[in-house]
């Protein structure tokens, strides 16, 4: 705790931001046990207070000189669309999550698409019948550079305002264009040559929050985890190299309305999946704010890591008090998030991301599985009352940290 | 004496230059191969429209293999005799013409298969007389889909993949799946 007050000068201002974060699961809609307090609300309306901290924040430029590749990620693929890394390479077929790195080539067929996040400010729709080159995505200090060749057909390009100077080139076989913090589709065929028409930014958006949800599902279902010796290269991608796919297409408000009414997502869970979109978002903190204070989600590590024995100690009690450990195989899956966490906080200085959500998720599939062991499904109050536990606990010891 | 057996000579020489190239300026051009001799099947249509593109023509079977996809989303014809007995019935080829397969295709012809696949009504020749391919040829042009040519004239590879995206995005719209 000690150390915990020396690192963390910055703690107070910290707090109230995971007061908000959690805020979400105490307040969220849907699964939680009604609390006596508990009021409805809207997701929309939660909104302002909910999600007001997290408004995108701008990307930070890198210092003077220094230059970083950044990626593309796939975030939709419809009919037959394949990419390939250069131009000797043998052609794939494109999946969603698959990364491109800069020199990648890609085509579509008939009644097909693919669109990507390219690096950190740009989403690129790529049409029927295409062939688009990627041969530059990079960040130079505050410079975000990517050019994007279309050799043949149609792509929209999306290029959000970032708070760095962007410099986006679409290149065809006769024309240059430039895109500085907007959108436009560009079209390029033998018959007329090239043509300009508006973005499709409508269904750009789309793709987005599809995306976004899928993500969501995926931190809730447990099926894949992000270890620090084998971290999942499509997040290692989303806090490096690729950033905010959202960021630019949607305000916080208007994501949430989309959530509360896409069909595909139970509207229950809103409260659960806010929660968890919240501390285990798209933008994850950089690692370096820009007054030098450490991000929100490295001292809410180094809350659980420096109080390991008490918090876990705690954390079990008040699991067994309120949900109680039913089976052998519970206690042994509790052992193991323990172990997990213990392996993670002997490393957290060399953690590559966001410590903190890392620790959420292990806590997630922690708490799917003890729910599964229990015979709840997923989506039960029981396992999410066994996140909120853990947030609850947070939160106790972030106020004692006061 | 001499004038006159000079101009004797060259009348016949320049009648011959003119026959032969009336005579070779109706003939099409005839390509060795076609892509899709060598690209079709489920699987390899975007290696067709790859291969396609660096065609300086397209030939009555590539431009058939590349509508059929168009119009049904996948070809399943496996020879040449199958695609242009299928655009028979489709009427985007008179019954009674032969084309080449590896002959370069008329835009006439594709303008056609383009007046099917839209279903264009056309003006009033179209609708006394049906589609044909000076017709349909100068709808497309008045669609903004093709740009100014005439029917006989044929299409480069790059182009026939413009030409079949700008119908699609066409049939995009139609379909009330239009992007915005």
């Amino acid at each position: 705790m000690k150390g915990m007050q020396t690192r963390c000068a910055g703690l107070s201002v910290v707090v109230s931001a995971a007061s908000l974060i959690l805020c979400g699961v105490t307040n969220g809609q849907g699964l939680l046990p009604v609390r006596p307090d508990h009021k409805e609300t809207t997701p929309a309306e939660a909104a302002p207070e909910q999600f007001g901290p997290r408004v995108p924040r701008p990307v930070l430029a890198l210092p003077d000189g220094q230059t970083k590749r950044l990626q593309a990620l796939v975030i939709d693929v419809q009919g037959r669309a394949q990419w390939r890394p250069s131009d000797t390479a043998p052609w794939k077929n494109a999946k969603v999550n698959d990364l491109l790195d800069p020199g990648a080539g890609i085509r579509t067929g008939l009644r097909s698409s693919i669109t990507m996040r390219v690096g950190k400010n740009a989403t690129i729709l790529v049409g029927r019948s295409t062939r688009l080159d990627l041969p530059q995505i990079l960040q130079e200090g505050a410079v975000l550079r990517t050019r994007a060749a279309v050799r043949r057909g149609r792509a929209d390009f999306k290029v959000d305002l970032v708070g760095l100077t962007n410099d986006f080139a679409v290149l065809t076989p006769t024309t240059t264009l430039a895109v500085r913090g907007t959108g436009f589709a560009v079209k390029w065929g033998g018959l007329e040559g090239v043509e300009i028409e508006a973005l499709a930014s409508n269904v750009i958006h789309a793709i987005e929050v599809r995306y976004l949800l899928t993500k969501l599902r995926y931190y809730l279902s447990g099926q894949a985890v992000s270890r620090e010796s084998q971290p999942d290269p499509v997040e290692a991608a989303l806090a490096k190299t690729v950033s905010r796919p959202l960021s630019g297409a949607l305000s916080e408000t208007e994501f949430l309305a989309a959530l509360q009414s896409e069909r595909a997502v139970d509207y229950s869970l809103i409260g659960l999946e806010s929660t968890v979109a919240l501390v285990s978002s798209f933008e994850p903190p950089p690692m370096d704010e820009p007054n030098g204070m450490p991000p929100e989600g490295f001292l809410l590590a180094m809350l659980v890591c420096d109080n390991f024995n008490e918090f876990f100690v705690a954390y079990q009690n008040v699991l067994d008090s309120e949900l109680g450990f039913n089976s052998l195989v519970q206690v042994f899956q509790f052992s193991q998030l323990v172990n997990e966490i213990q392996a993670f906080c002997e490393q957290l200085e060399q953690f590559d991301g966001d410590p903190f959500q890392f620790v959420v998720k292990q806590v997630t599939v922690f708490c799917h599985t003890y729910g599964q062991g229990a015979g709840h499904d997923s989506s039960s109050p029981e396992v999410e009352l066994c996140i909120s536990l853990f947030h609850d606990l947070v939160q106790g010891f972030a106020d004692d940290g006061l | 004496m001499r004038g006159l057996a000079m101009r004797s000579s060259v009348v016949p020489l320049a009648i011959l230059l003119l026959a032969s190239a009336g005579m070779t300026g109706c003939a099409r051009t005839v390509l060795d191969s076609s892509a899709v001799d060598e690209w079709s099947g489920d699987g390899a249509e975007l290696d067709y429209w790859e291969h396609l593109e660096s065609q300086r023509v397209v030939t009555n079977h590539d431009a058939l293999h590349g509508l059929l996809m168009l119009a049904d989303g996948a070809d399943s014809h496996e020879t040449y005799e199958q695609r242009l007995a299928d655009a028979r019935v489709r009427t985007w080829i008179a019954g009674d013409a032969a084309p080449g397969a590896n002959e370069s295709a008329a835009i006439g012809m594709m303008a056609v298969a383009a007046c099917d696949i839209l279903s264009v009504k056309g003006g009033l020749t179209m609708r006394l007389f049906g589609p044909s391919p000076r017709y349909c040829t100068r709808e497309l042009i008045f669609m903004d889909i093709l740009p100014q040519r005439t029917e006989h004239q044929s299409l480069s590879g790059l182009e026939f993949i413009d030409l079949v995206g700008r119908i699609e995005d066409r049939l995009a719209e139609e379909s009330g799946s239009a992007k915005e």
